[in-house]
């Protein structure tokens, strides 16, 4: 019994864990090589890439994690959840400024009986998901939720104290440490800071106030109130033994306030799993029990058959879901002709099977590299902005919803190439290595070389070249792949740039270059369906110019 | 520079061991070096054709009385260098990181007391610094490598004699070395035609649009006005690209020079380097502004150019 009472503290070291191992990743810059592994243990990412239609990979995680609630609770929400984490951390720094500030011992929490309306919330957030794509739904998923916020208001913080360091550093003349630069984005620091403020304005609530310490788990949390529903029929869980006193300490130290030690009874559906009653306990009142003590065998049976039914209809609706999710979502316009014709792709990028590029509809962003199409990125995405932390130049940033002509709200929090703020390197695949929902997928640096996310056009009357009839050439200076060249044609004896677009990946660097403002001269208009750029043009006859004879001079 | 003076009065008291630092911090010692201390004997121009590039840099300094000439014992020196690209050294697109290893190992043994190095790039300053081979090899060598991203590290300067660029952001390593250097690599331009060590400076300056929207010649011709001038300039002329810079593609042609172009001369280097390039100074319109505004010769006429060979 005494493990029991280890396992309280066993679980703030993983939660604490996981939230180290993401502050890491996210911020700390070891994305590429944490976040394949780290994103795997969230539900709501596995929850949202299977939905979207990402198949066996999804379904597995998703299987592995409505297991683990059937088998004991809902673990993920104290033990894996970065949000979780989060909450009772906060909560501890409350407690603790309350009794040590204000002199007064934080209020003592009671019981709440469980409503049924407490699912209307996740259930309108799934609604969503089906209905408008995870935009929506990221707003509240957990991890979307946590990642955001770490990029949003953690990096700013991180950003202070290692450039004041940095400051120091430079005037001793070490130049070291490089400065982090940060540009405030309102857009990004609302859609992230809204939602935190919701969860940790919950969190901190008194015990009149429903719904507890983690009343976002319960009451808001689509990934929590999926568990919760599996884990209503839980097999090992918390459960009153024939030792209680009804001292009902445990029921003070219950973050869900699903604790009622006068009937003695535990809601399992609401159930953290973070076994802070356990670790309450002075006597062996409380302990993980497969079943109720006493029971008779009927009612043994019952419950169990109770189990496995409600653990094949939660598949069996998951599975379904997943099945129909994509049918149910309306097709994107993926209007075919603008885009260059089908081509015998070389190496490794021919490959993967990239469609044809397409027209673009009435209004969007230029995707990252990874997206494929609108219709895949915007069915997979839920704003999570890990793919913005591990961007190097920071071109990636949330869309926000002018950029968008319908679903606005739904695809406000989907990040976009920002040409104004800096451009695409084009050896770098970054963001596709880190995105846990599928909604960027995966490409080698080699591979990514290729890929055209959308193709850059010349306003010549709006070119310096035409209009201050000055040399510049800034755009075809910045092509990495060759698409814009200065010239043949010229205006007033001066070379102009010439764009083969079929050459043109789509990464910004002419339309960040460029040097007419506030619309560019050059921009990347986007694909609405990402294609394979032709491979830039090779060189012409063989070999360098031997100079090496006389002198030049 | 308040920050930067203050940080510097702060640790300075902390330590006095780096109270040493502070004059250069502070930013009023001289540029070092220059056309007009350039003694008559020695000569205006050295060009080394050689394929060992070290070699030829020995050789180059050699005839000018070394390094010591340029950098004196104590001082701190800036080498500039062409790394604007996350292009690797095969690409022609930035200096060799093999001259720049042994220019920071001629620095120190001319006495200099550190040794920087930094470039403000066109692609991410990360790969630029890593894919150029230049970060490891300044490193390597014992010298500083300055991170350019951060509109903090550069500063407002008055450029009296800019017809245009009246105005710029410089990076404050520019300001506080006591000599500057300057290691272009040679190669076509878009824009401007030819990249050599006139536009290289563009590299130290934070706001590269103003330049292409208000006459990328001119302002490249009114940088080189400014009183802060390198003491010497190192041309690397090994592998010139000849179409499709600064960047270089895929489709680039390169001419073969395993030449070395040294001078105090920032435009005569420059019309030097555009005849190694295959073309006439005249044809490119900074160098010409360059000599009217005063800062240099356009031409090689009446200069003591050494030609050798290792």
């Amino acid at each position: 019994m005494r493990f029991l009472r280890r396992l309280a503290l066993l679980r703030r070291l993983a939660a604490a864990s996981v939230l180290a191992l993401f502050l890491f990743a996210l911020p700390g810059g070891a994305g590429e090589t944490l976040m394949p592994v780290l994103g795997m243990t969230q539900a709501g990412m596995a929850l949202a890439g299977f939905l979207a239609g990402g198949g066996a990979p999804y379904g597995l995680l998703l299987a592995a994690q409505a297991l683990a609630a059937l088998l004991c609770g809902r673990v993920f929400c104290s033990w894996l959840c970065p949000l979780g984490a989060a909450q009772d951390i906060y909560r501890r720094l409350r407690n603790a400024a309350c009794s040590r500030i204000r002199k007064r011992p934080p209020a003592a929490l009671r019981h709440i009986p469980g409503s049924a309306w407490r699912y209307a919330p996740p259930g309108l957030l799934f609604a969503c998901l089906f209905w408008q794509g995870p935009g929506l739904f990221g707003l509240a998923e957990p991890f979307s939720l946590f990642a955001r916020a770490v990029d949003a208001l953690v990096r700013p913080a991180q950003a202070l104290a290692v450039n004041a360091l940095a400051d120091a550093g430079d005037a001793a003349g070490l130049f070291v440490l490089p400065k982090i630069v940060w540009l405030p984005d309102p857009a990004a620091l609302a859609a992230a800071g809204l939602p935190l403020l919701a969860v940790l304005w919950l969190a901190g609530r008194g015990p009149r106030a429903a719904p507890g310490p983690r009343g976002w788990c319960n009451a808001v949390c689509p990934v929590g109130a999926l568990l919760g529903l599996i884990s209503g029929a839980a097999y090992a869980r918390v459960r009153f033994t024939h030792e209680c006193s009804g001292c009902g300490r445990c029921e003070r130290v219950c973050k869900a306030r699903c604790i009622d030690s006068g009937k003695r009874a535990v809601d399992a559906s609401r159930c953290v799993a973070c076994y802070a009653c356990l670790e309450s306990c002075p006597s062996r009142g409380l302990a993980l029990l497969p079943r109720p003590r006493p029971a008779g065998a009927a009612d043994r049976i019952r419950k169990e058959r109770a189990v496995l039914l409600r653990g094949a209809a939660t598949g069996a609706a998951l599975a379904l879901a997943g099945i129909a999710a994509p049918l149910l979502r309306r097709p994107e316009p993926a209007a075919p002709g603008t885009g260059p014709g089908p081509r015998a792709g070389t190496g490794d990028a021919a490959a993967r099977p990239l469609p044809v590029g397409g027209a673009l509809p009435a209004l969007m962003p230029v995707l990252p590299p990874g997206a494929l199409s609108l219709s895949h990125f915007a069915g997979r995405c839920t704003g999570c902005h890990s793919c913005l932390a591990a961007c190097p130049p920071r071109v990636l940033r949330m869309s926000g919803p002018a950029a968008w002509g319908e679903r606005r709200a739904a695809r406000m929090t989907l990040p976009a190439m920002d040409y104004m703020r800096s451009f695409c390197q084009i050896g770098c695949a970054r963001c596709t290595g880190v995105c846990p929902s599928g909604a960027l997928s995966p490409l080698t640096p080699e591979e990514k070389k290729r890929v055209q996310i959308g193709r850059a056009a010349l306003t010549e009357a709006l070119c310096v070249i035409v209009t201050e009839k000055t040399r510049c050439g800034a755009c075809a200076e910045h092509c990495p792949t060759g698409a814009v060249a200065m010239g043949p044609d010229t205006r007033g004896g001066m070379d102009i740039p010439v764009i083969d677009a079929d050459r043109c990946i789509g990464c910004g660097a002419c339309q960040y270059a460029c040097p007419v403002r506030p619309r560019q001269a050059v921009l990347v208009a986007p694909l609405a369906v990402h294609a394979v750029a032709l491979p830039p043009r090779a060189a012409e006859g063989s070999g360098d110019v031997d100079g090496t004879g006389a002198f030049p001079f | 520079m308040k920050r930067r003076a203050f940080c510097t009065a702060v640790l300075g008291a902390a330590a006095t061991g780096l109270a040493a630092l502070a004059p250069s911090s502070l930013c009023l010692a001289a540029p070092g070096g220059g056309p007009a201390g350039v003694s008559p004997s020695r000569p205006d121009l050295v060009a080394v054709q050689g394929e060992n590039v070290a070699a030829a840099l020995d050789k180059g300094l050699a005839a000018f009385g070394g390094m010591e000439t340029f950098v004196k014992p104590g001082q701190t020196v800036l080498i500039k260098p062409n790394m604007g690209w996350a292009v690797a050294p095969a690409g022609g697109a930035n200096t060799s990181p093999v001259l720049m290893r042994q220019l920071v190992e001629h620095c120190f043994r001319a006495g200099a007391k550190k040794v920087t190095c930094f470039d403000n790039p066109c692609d991410h300053w990360r790969d630029a610094y890593r894919e150029s081979g230049i970060e490891a090899a300044v490193r390597d060598a014992g010298g500083v490598v300055a991170p350019p991203h951060s509109e903090s590290y550069y500063h407002p300067v008055s450029i009296l004699g800019g017809k245009i660029l009246a105005q710029a952001k410089v990076h404050e390593l520019y300001m506080e070395a006591d000599v500057i250097l300057n290691a272009p690599v040679l190669k076509h331009h878009g824009g401007t035609g030819l990249s050599c060590a006139m536009k290289n400076l563009m590299g130290v300056v934070w706001d590269r649009r103003f330049y292409h929207g208000r006459g990328l010649d001119q302002c490249i011709a009114d940088f080189t006005t400014y009183g802060r001038r390198p003491a010497l300039n190192i041309v690397d002329a090994g592998r010139v690209m000849l179409s499709g810079g600064p960047r270089g593609q895929a489709s680039s042609q390169y001419k073969k020079l395993d030449l070395l172009i040294l001078g105090p001369d920032i435009v005569a280097v420059d019309a030097a380097s555009a005849l190694a390039y295959g073309a006439n100074p005249g044809q490119f319109a900074y160098i010409g502004m360059g000599e009217k505004m005063g800062v240099g010769k356009g031409t090689l006429e009446g200069l003591n150019v050494q030609r050798l060979r290792v």
